[in-house]
């Protein structure tokens, strides 16, 4: 196998059972145990089940919390180093307007990181501006969104090699049944 | 002595006797001395007349004296080799003067016959048949038939084999074999008769169960005759057996032996001979079990079907299978309650492995099933049958799921159970519906899933409560009760009808039946409720706007046709008048859409579907403020989401009057804010007066937190909603006003937290919206509050203690310092941001 450097996992918004019954099986098949060595999660696991599921698929989980997780042990945010590269995270609900790139560009100062990962929309998205790649691996379930975000289950993969990203993004196609990808590579500094 | 202690010295003299025995015979083997040979084999052989010895030891004893007659088989055959005609020693043989050793060397040298072909092998075989007969002693007889089995094994005139022809054919093989195996059975039976008192029955018994391998052995033998085909077996070998089977009229050999039959032969073997098998069955003894046999027969026969094989079309295996179960319940009368459903259980199984699609087979079972429980009179089952019925309805489940509902009987089974064990029964039925995939489309699937898994919906009226009382619960019912819970909410999902019609139906349906759960299940279950709700409700909304546009077509269709109908009318009359005159063309046909075909307007308005989300989350709200007020703020987005302002209004007061009423937690409200602010700013379609109503109402808020910091940061957030969407948008919000006068309130604030040193990070933060509304062009937002900003910082950072909080501070200081340098060097930012000093 080539050697993809450290794999991360980005995922989140699953609102299981709130929103949505399961994680595509595609999905799930992908997600096993022993692929990635971190996975980052931008919350709304609402269930213990759920957080267990992430827990067992890496050595490093690092969950933040989401507007409708009740666990109030969770974090609103954090910062993980990775490589060379200092990842901002955060679920996305307390930065208004939401969604809104110019407004996240003020918490990636706050945090001072390369990378911000953040989700609430339900809309997967890679972005660069200003410098920092904003990241939003949208809902790994499809979970509804009442912005009109939402019914596409997406989640991120990123292979972090020293100050190199390859950033594959999963999206599942319900009608077809199949799993579509996209790729960005980006470096730090770039 | 114990019986035991005798047994180990009894063993241990005649083994010891053996071995004296052979080792002089071994002697007299190398000495080429037949006739001392022969002599001193006898003694040894001798020893097995015993009948001191239990089955088990005498085997022991048997086995020793056989690994020492190896020498004597292979002296005979060199003696053979070196000349000497066999039938000379077979003669020699019969001068033993007793008769156990005189039939083992009969049958020794009876080998060494057969295979110097000196005599067909039938005429050997039958001699020895014939001459083994003398011994009807039962543990001796058995063994000495057992030598006779395994000597001839390989020397049988099977077909294909070096002694069919002159030999003989597979017809002497399995007469030789038959033979054998039905005087070994005689002997085994026999055995369970040898005298002793009710008291020795058991271990008679025992004894037998020890031996039963020795006749066994012989339908395995039968089994590897390569010339007896499917006719052969279904016309000779299993009448022969079944005969004996039933003629022996012992319990033991009639469960043993039916068992072998259906291990030992094979799958098209039994496929041709199931309804002799079974009629078999119906009249064994009635102790033995004959619910074991019929199920490992259907097992075998289910894991031939599973696989490559099928079981024929016109082989109707589950009508023999019942004929022969529903006679045995009518002439058994010692079979209990738990025993019969079992049977039944079996029966179904076979059904829904081998006919899958035979969904009344299944049926057919759990009616069998439903009709004894109904004819036993008792009130309440054992807790056996309890475990039975429980079974009998968790089966079908995995390979059927929802189409249970379809069953009849099913439910009526259901009832029999109490309310722990329907319990367990719906988890599983919920389980596998969720597993499955298939949709709930359909009100009346819905009113059957529901009412079948009743003891998950609500509590019990008479019994103890499903939900466990707060104070009592210990954790593990508590988890188990969130685990089932959470599997019905899962349920709500899989409501997936196409009409939206259909759809409210089935959703109202399901309200009715969550509300009936009590306050510790509607915390689970009603919110996916609201979800699934809101994403009717866009739906809905979508088929209201095709409506419109599809009216509006047909409008202009309509006056289209009019307008030309009218013209036709105008040139009949022109043509009336004037003979000559000509049309200018020929007119335009217009075809109306059948009436069929016009997509309808919904049933159930996008009004209506809100109407019931508002009337769930209202009737949520005071057990579960916190979470009611989050799926007030959802519909909200929704409602302004389909262009309803008052909706939309009337969600976010509601969400407004439970954050004064309910939410007293200060980080609860701090949490409940930051989702108003966001709401608000997803919504674009509010009256100005309700919009600023509202935003007023969140600023007030805002500044009446309880802790400094959060004051300060949340009116800085309250400041967005002065200043929405640009200027270019037709539904833009702008206030520059209030958004500088949210910024001044801020710092002023901030100001205010210099004791615990956080005024510094709440001043970079207010820095980072003056430049946010700065770079959107806030006419009020000058460069000059930058620059004083700037210069306050720079004054307030170098006091701050060292430490993690600074080096945070200066992290986001630096960044945005940073920023403003990339702005001023860009070269669309430059002119505006070159007046900032830093």
């Amino acid at each position: 196998m080539a050697n993809f450097g450290e794999l991360v996992l980005v995922i989140g918004d699953l609102h299981m059972p709130q929103r949505a019954a399961d994680i595509p099986a595609k999905f799930k098949k992908m997600l096993v145990p022993n692929k990635m060595q971190h996975v980052l999660c931008t919350g709304n696991l609402t269930t213990r089940e759920s957080h267990d599921m992430l827990r067992n698929l890496a050595p490093n989980v690092h969950v933040v919390r989401g507007d409708f997780d009740d666990q109030q042990n969770l974090p609103e945010q954090k910062t993980v180093m990775i490589g060379a590269f200092k990842i901002g995270l955060l679920h996305g609900h307390q930065v208004v307007p939401w969604g809104s790139l110019s407004a996240l560009a003020m918490k990636a100062r706050a945090l001072d990181c390369d990378i911000l990962i953040s989700g609430h929309t339900h809309e997967s998205a890679v972005t660069r501006k200003d410098g920092i790649w904003y990241i939003n691996p949208g809902s790994v379930t499809g979970a509804y969104s009442p912005t009109g975000g939402g019914d596409v289950p997406s989640f991120i993969l990123l292979a972090v090699q020293g100050e190199k990203v390859v950033c594959y993004c999963y999206k599942y196609n319900e009608a077809k049944d199949s799993v579509e990808v996209s790729k960005t590579e980006f470096s730090k500094g770039e | 002595m114990s019986a035991q202690e005798e047994q180990i010295k009894y063993l241990t003299e005649a083994t010891k006797k053996v071995k004296e025995h052979a080792f002089y015979m071994k002697r007299a083997i190398d000495a080429n001395d037949l006739d001392t040979t022969l002599s001193l084999a006898a003694d040894m052989l001798r020893e097995l007349k015993t009948s001191l010895l239990t089955p088990r030891n005498y085997y022991e004893l048997y086995m020793s004296v056989l690994d020492s007659l190896r020498h004597v088989e292979d002296f005979f055959a060199s003696l053979n080799a070196a000349g000497t005609p066999v039938v000379e020693i077979y003669e020699k043989v019969q001068h033993c003067a007793n008769v156990v050793p005189r039939l083992y060397l009969l049958i020794a040298v009876g080998g060494v016959y057969i295979k110097s072909g000196e005599a067909p092998a039938k005429d050997i075989l039958k001699d020895l048949i014939e001459m083994v007969k003398c011994v009807q002693y039962p543990t001796r007889g058995l063994f000495l038939r057992n030598y006779l089995s395994q000597t001839s094994r390989d020397k049988l005139p099977d077909t294909g084999s070096e002694y069919e022809g002159v030999g003989g054919n597979v017809k002497d093989a399995y007469e030789f074999v038959l033979q054998n195996f039905s005087e070994m059975n005689r002997l085994w039976v026999r055995l369970q008769h040898m005298g002793g008192d009710k008291s020795t029955r058991k271990k008679r018994e025992k004894e037998r169960q020890d031996l039963k391998i020795l006749v066994g052995t012989n339908l395995v033998r039968l089994s590897q005759l390569e010339g007896v085909d499917t006719d052969c077996y279904r016309d000779v070998i299993l009448p022969e057996i079944l005969k004996n089977v039933v003629e022996c009229k012992d319990t033991i050999s009639q469960g043993y032996l039916m068992d072998c039959v259906i291990q030992v032969f094979p799958d098209e073997f039994h496929l041709a001979t199931l309804e002799t098998f079974l009629t078999t069955c119906t009249k064994l003894k009635e102790k033995v079990n004959i619910r074991t046999i019929l199920q490992s027969m259907m097992n075998r026969l289910s894991l031939f079907g599973e696989g490559e094989g099928r079981i024929p079309p016109d082989l109707d295996a589950f009508r023999l299978f019942n004929d022969c179960i529903t006679k045995i319940l009518e002439e058994r009368s010692n079979l209990d309650l738990a025993e019969i459903l079992r049977l039944q259980t079996s029966l179904m199984q076979f059904a829904l492995k081998c006919y899958p699609g035979r969904l009344d087979y299944v049926n057919y079972c759990l009616g069998m099933c439903a009709s004894v429980l109904s004819a036993t009179k008792s009130e309440s089952l054992d807790e056996t049958s309890v475990a039975e019925v429980e079974e009998l309805l968790s089966i079908p489940l995995s390979s059927l799921a929802l189409q249970v509902l379809d069953l009849q009987q099913y439910s009526e089974l259901l009832t029999y159970l109490p309310y722990e064990n329907r319990r367990q029964v719906a988890t599983i039925l919920v389980r596998s519906t969720l597993f499955s995939g298939g949709s709930l489309d359909s009100v009346e699937k819905l009113e059957k899933l529901f009412k079948a898994i009743t003891p998950l919906i609500k509590d019990d009226e008479k019994e103890s409560s499903g939900a466990p009382e707060k104070d009592e619960a210990d954790e593990a019912a508590l988890a188990e009760f969130k685990e089932e819970q959470t599997l019905v909410a899962r349920l709500v999902h899989m409501m997936k009808s196409p009409d939206t019609d259909v759809q409210f139906k089935i959703l109202s349906m399901t309200r009715k039946h969550f509300g009936q759960g009590g306050v510790k299940r509607i915390g689970h279950t009603l919110p996916p409720l609201v979800f699934a709700g809101l994403k009717l409700a866009h739906k809905v909304k979508k088929r209201e706007l095709d409506a419109v546009k599809v009216q509006n077509k047909l409008k202009a269709l309509k006056e289209k046709q009019e307008k030309i109908e009218q013209e036709r009318k105008e040139r009949q009359a022109k043509k009336a008048a004037d003979p000559e005159y000509e049309p200018p063309g020929p007119l335009e046909d217009i075809v109306m859409p059948d009436e069929s075909a016009i997509p309808k307007p919904p049933a159930t308005s996008c009004r209506k579907v809100f109407q019931f989300l508002h009337e769930i989350v209202t009737a949520m709200a005071v057990s579960y403020p916190d979470l009611s007020l989050k799926l007030f703020l959802q519909s909200a987005v929704a409602a302004d989401n389909c262009k309803f302002k008052a909706i939309a209004y009337e969600f976010m007061s509601q969400a407004f009057i439970l954050y004064e009423d309910e939410l007293t937690d200060s980080k609860a409200q701090l949490r409940a804010l930051v989702l108003m602010v966001g709401t608000l700013l997803s919504c674009s379609n509010f009256e100005k007066d309700d919009y600023d109503a509202l935003i007023t109402k969140t600023t007030q808020y805002a500044a009446k937190l309880l802790k400094k910091p959060d004051q300060c940061r949340m009116v800085t957030l309250c400041s967005h909603l002065f200043f929405v969407g640009s200027a270019e948008d037709a539904n833009h919000y702008h206030d520059p006003k209030r958004v500088l006068e949210c910024l001044q309130r801020a710092l002023k604030i901030a100001d205010g937290c210099m004791a615990s040193s956080a005024h510094v990070h709440l001043f970079v933060e207010i820095l980072n919206h003056y430049l946010y509304y700065f770079e959107l062009h806030n006419p009020l937002i000058a460069d000059k509050y930058l620059t004083g900003l700037i210069a306050l910082i720079n004054e307030h950072i170098d006091s701050m203690d060292h430490g993690e909080q600074r080096t945070e501070v200066e992290g986001m200081y630096r960044n945005t310092l940073r920023h403003i340098a990339r702005k001023k060097e860009e070269e669309e930012t430059k002119d505006k941001f070159k007046s900032i000093v830093v």
